[in-house]
Order: C-alpha cells, then structure tokens, then sequence
C-alpha cells in the first residue's frame, strides 16, 4: 500500500495495541461451551426417548402408545435440527464476507421455515390430544380427564412460548442481516 | 496426536494475529463484555476452519476472512446501539477538535472512534487496509472485485478526512 494517508492512519491504528487477550484459553473455552450445549441435547433427547419408550411399554393402551409415537417422532425431529444446525453454523466461515452474509440469511429462513413447522407440529398435537382424551373419556370414564388435560395444556403451552421466543428472535436476525447485506450491498461500485 | 498438533497451530496462529484480531473485533463492538464474546468465537471459528487451510491465500488474509464473518455475524445477533451503519454523518461534529490532542494514544482513539462511525461497508475495507492488506486481499476477503475495493477505500479516506477534521 503506497498510499500516504492509509500508511498514516495504519501507523496509528496498529500502534494502538489492544489489551492482551488469551485467545487461545478463550477458544478452549468456547470448545467446552459447545461441546456442553451439543451433549446437553442429545441428553434430553435420550431421555425423552427412554420416556417414549417406557411409555409404550408400561402402559400399553392406544392412547400411551399414541402418545409415546408423538414424544419419540417429535424428539427424533428435533435432534435432527439440532445436529443440522451445529454443523451448519460454523460451515461458511471460510467463505467472503458477501458470500457468507447470503449463507447466513439463506440458515435463517431455515431456521424460520423449522420454527413455523413446529407450530403446525404444536397444531397436529394439540389434534391427536383431542382425540386421545377423547378415547380415553370413551373408554375409561372422565375420572383421568383433567389430568390428562392439565399435563397436555402445560406441555403445549409450554411448546408454544418456546416457538414464539425463537421465532421472535429468529426474525430479529433475519431483519438484522438483511439489513448488513443492504449496508453492505448499499455501497457498490456505481 | 492431530489434536495436539492442531492445537499447536491454533495456539501459534492466535498468537501471531491476536494484536489485529483485537483490533478488528474493537471495529465491530465497542461493548468490553461483547467484545470479549467476539473474540471468543473468533477464537473457537479459528479452531474450527484451520485444518482446512490450503495457503490459497495468504494465512493473514485467511485469519481475517474468519474474523470478519464471525464479526458479521455477531453484529446481525447482538445489534449495536448506534452501529454506524449510517452514521458517517454524524462523527465529524462529535469528534473532539485536532488540536485539542497531542499524545499518540488519544489520536489513535480518535482514529478508531472516526473509523467506528463509518459506515460498515467502509469501516470493513478501511480496517482490513489498516492491518495490512492489499486490495485484493482485501477483495477476497470481502467477496468484492480489487476495483471496488479501491472506490470504497477512497470514500472511507474522505469520510475518515472529514471526521478527523483533516483538509483533503
């Protein structure tokens, strides 16, 4: 670079040392963090499973095994996101800065287009719910009705303020990245 | 064994460009604790991309094309409160008057407050120019041809110029 005024600037901007930082430990750490984040889901998901499992066994009526079905399709779906997005989430690193950002919003409308399928899950749940208590109801008498009802409302409600947290938060990155990539797009050679 | 070995390089690479890296990510987040966070996940994204380095480009070039996505990134999670993204206008009035610095330290802030008031598609040029990179270095890092490097450099100089205060 032969330009007087970059070579100036850079000669201040480089003479300016940031405090020390231990990149190296922080990398470690951040290893450690994911790593956590990584097992915790397949932990909870092994759980799940095991619950789905003992479900269908113990019990063994149609309504459980209905149950057990959902839990075990459900869990299995969610695994598959999360193990789709870890090993996405990192993948365009190496690619320009243009070309990772066009990435980055293509991961979001995945993102989005996964959480507006969980609600449709949440609606089909909220089906097979109706008509589990309703066999029940048929078969057993009302005696199980509320609780049965209890439970489903918490795990749907449950459910739903987690979609609507991240759905949220997903279209705040998408409108977030859509507006680097005018920013950035903003300033091209006319 | 390739673990160890790859730690190695990592600890190697962080310790080479640490001094930019810090400098790039102070670019992006003003914010200490966030900042910290930045350099953390360039940090981790380092580690991740490494093994797949092939020397098309050059290892600087290579480390700065990490750390300026991860920096993208950052910035689209965690918005900044006046990010700069059209804020050109507004730093030559808050920017303090030249002669009212003297030490090296206080015109090395002003520089980095001036350059953290461009606008992103500057500040990112303007920066990676800083740390040493040609322009079409600079232009594959950003994904951009070496001719519209050259247009942004010119814009951010008088940009920069106007909010330092310098004459053209």
């Amino acid at each position: 670079m032969t330009d007087h005024d970059i070579d100036r600037w850079a000669a201040d901007w480089r003479g300016n040392p940031p405090p020390a930082a231990d990149l190296a430990r922080m990398a470690r750490r951040e290893r450690r963090v994911i790593h956590a984040w990584i097992a915790m889901d397949w932990i909870v998901g092994a759980g799940l499973l095991a619950c789905a499992a003992w479900l269908w066994f113990d019990d063994g009526s149609p309504t459980m095994r209905f149950a057990a079905g959902a839990i075990a399709a459900l869990t299995v779906a969610a695994l598959a996101f999360a193990t789709y997005n870890w090993r996405g989430s990192l993948a365009a690193d190496r690619e320009s800065a243009a070309d990772f950002l066009v990435q980055a919003q293509r991961r979001s409308r995945a993102r989005l287009r996964y959480v507006r399928f969980g609600w449709w899950v949440l609606v089909a749940d909220l089906v097979v719910i109706a008509g589990a208590v309703s066999i029940e109801v048929r078969d057993e008498g009302p005696e199980r009705m509320l609780p049965m009802l209890a439970m489903a409302a918490l795990a749907t409600g449950a459910a739903a303020v987690v979609l609507w947290w991240w759905e949220r938060r997903e279209k705040r990155r998408a409108k977030r990245l859509s507006a680097l990539a005018k920013a950035i797009r903003n300033d091209q050679e006319p | 064994m390739r673990d160890a070995r790859r730690g190695g390089e990592l600890e190697r690479v962080l310790r080479t460009h640490a001094p930019a890296l810090g400098r790039l990510a102070a670019s992006y987040e003003s914010r200490p604790a966030l900042r910290e966070e930045l350099l953390q996940d360039i940090a981790f994204a380092l580690w991740r991309a490494l093994p797949s380095f092939r020397q098309e480009s050059s290892e600087k070039t290579f480390v700065m094309r990490i750390a300026t996505n991860r920096a993208l990134s950052h910035i689209a999670a965690r918005p900044p409160a006046a990010d700069g993204l059209d804020a050109a206008d507004e730093v030559a009035d808050t920017l303090p008057r030249p002669d009212e610095m003297a030490a090296r330290a206080q015109t090395a802030a002003r520089l980095q407050s001036a350059v953290h008031g461009l606008p992103l598609a500057l500040r990112q040029v303007m920066v990676l120019a800083f740390e040493g990179l040609s322009n079409e270095e600079i232009a594959a890092v950003l994904g951009l041809t070496a001719g519209n490097v050259g247009v942004r450099l010119h814009r951010g100089k008088a940009l920069l110029k106007a909010a330092l205060g310098e004459s053209s």
